[in-house]
């Protein structure tokens, strides 16, 4: 903070700064809006973030610190939205998904059913640059059912600890390894079905 | 000895938190003979990838392609 002596000034001006906020705020509501599955709880959630970031802007001198705080901002009011969820619908929380079945995955002896073996996936940097697959990584989340997204995006989105999670839910650490884990199988499934598994099948 | 599903339970836990000496042992053992558990592991990784990429909200790519378009942005508050 040494070398920046009017951090806040240079902070307030580029949060003002209405082309800085327009450049951020898409990228804000789009991650609100998957996360929560509500546009109007995501516009809150940018919001509310965006006065919460005004607050503390003193303390930031360039965009991409502020970028940071801002989104790490958001994250924080996504997880307060989504524990209150959770703890309303705590009646649905020992439902289906947690027993649920890999049959069309796995034999009577757990081994991979010969159309469903994992294959080779390309090189994955390659796809992080073309928007076409962050469309499709957006719909398979929105694929799984409601309950695995919300926990995968607390464990993997919010950085919740699995730990965290069952506090958070009052679900078993057994309840929430087992949903992690179909999430994963999940979107890992989709994504080879609609991106990496594409070009080939295997024989 | 694990079987291919529960290999990958224990691929997805050991995301989760670290795995104990056991469950290592047996599933290098697994892994070491089974080309499919591999691939899923390598999958799995790429997922955790793909999500902390994602969460670094880099996703509209190229960045920032034309800023002047952006102007017409309905309620920017």
């Amino acid at each position: 903070m040494t070398d920046n002596p009017q951090p806040g000034a240079k902070g307030q001006t580029l949060l003002q700064d209405s082309a800085y906020l327009s450049e951020i705020r898409p990228d804000m509501l789009k991650f609100a809006t998957l996360q929560l599955s509500d546009s109007h709880q995501a516009e809150d959630a940018v919001q509310e973030a965006f006065i919460g970031a005004l607050k503390n802007a003193d303390s930031f001198a360039n965009k991409a610190a502020l970028k940071t705080w801002v989104f790490a901002i958001l994250k924080y009011k996504i997880a307060d939205i989504l524990r209150f969820r959770q703890k309303q619908d705590e009646h649905l929380v020992k439902s289906d998904d947690e027993e649920g079945n890999f049959d069309d995955l796995f034999n009577q002896r757990g081994h991979w059913h010969k159309q469903s073996r994992p294959g080779k996936w390309g090189d994955p940097e390659s796809a992080f640059q073309q928007g076409q697959f962050w469309q499709i990584f957006d719909a398979c989340l929105n694929h799984l059912p409601d309950k695995q997204s919300r926990i995968f995006a607390m464990r993997e989105f919010i950085g919740l600890s699995s730990e965290e999670i069952c506090k958070e839910t009052e679900l078993s650490t057994t309840n929430v390894n087992v949903i992690l884990h179909r999430a994963r199988m999940g979107l890992r499934q989709c994504l080879d079905k609609n991106w990496f598994g594409k070009a080939e099948t295997l024989c | 000895m694990l079987n291919c599903e529960e290999t990958s339970r224990l691929v997805s836990e050991g995301l989760d938190r670290d795995l104990s000496l056991a469950e290592r042992l047996s599933l290098k053992f697994h892994l070491s003979m089974c080309a499919a558990c591999r691939n899923l592991k390598r999958q799995m990784n790429i997922l955790r990838q793909v999500t902390s990429f994602y969460t670094q909200a880099d996703l509209e790519l190229p960045k920032n392609p034309k800023k002047g378009d952006l102007d017409a942005d309905e309620d920017v508050r």
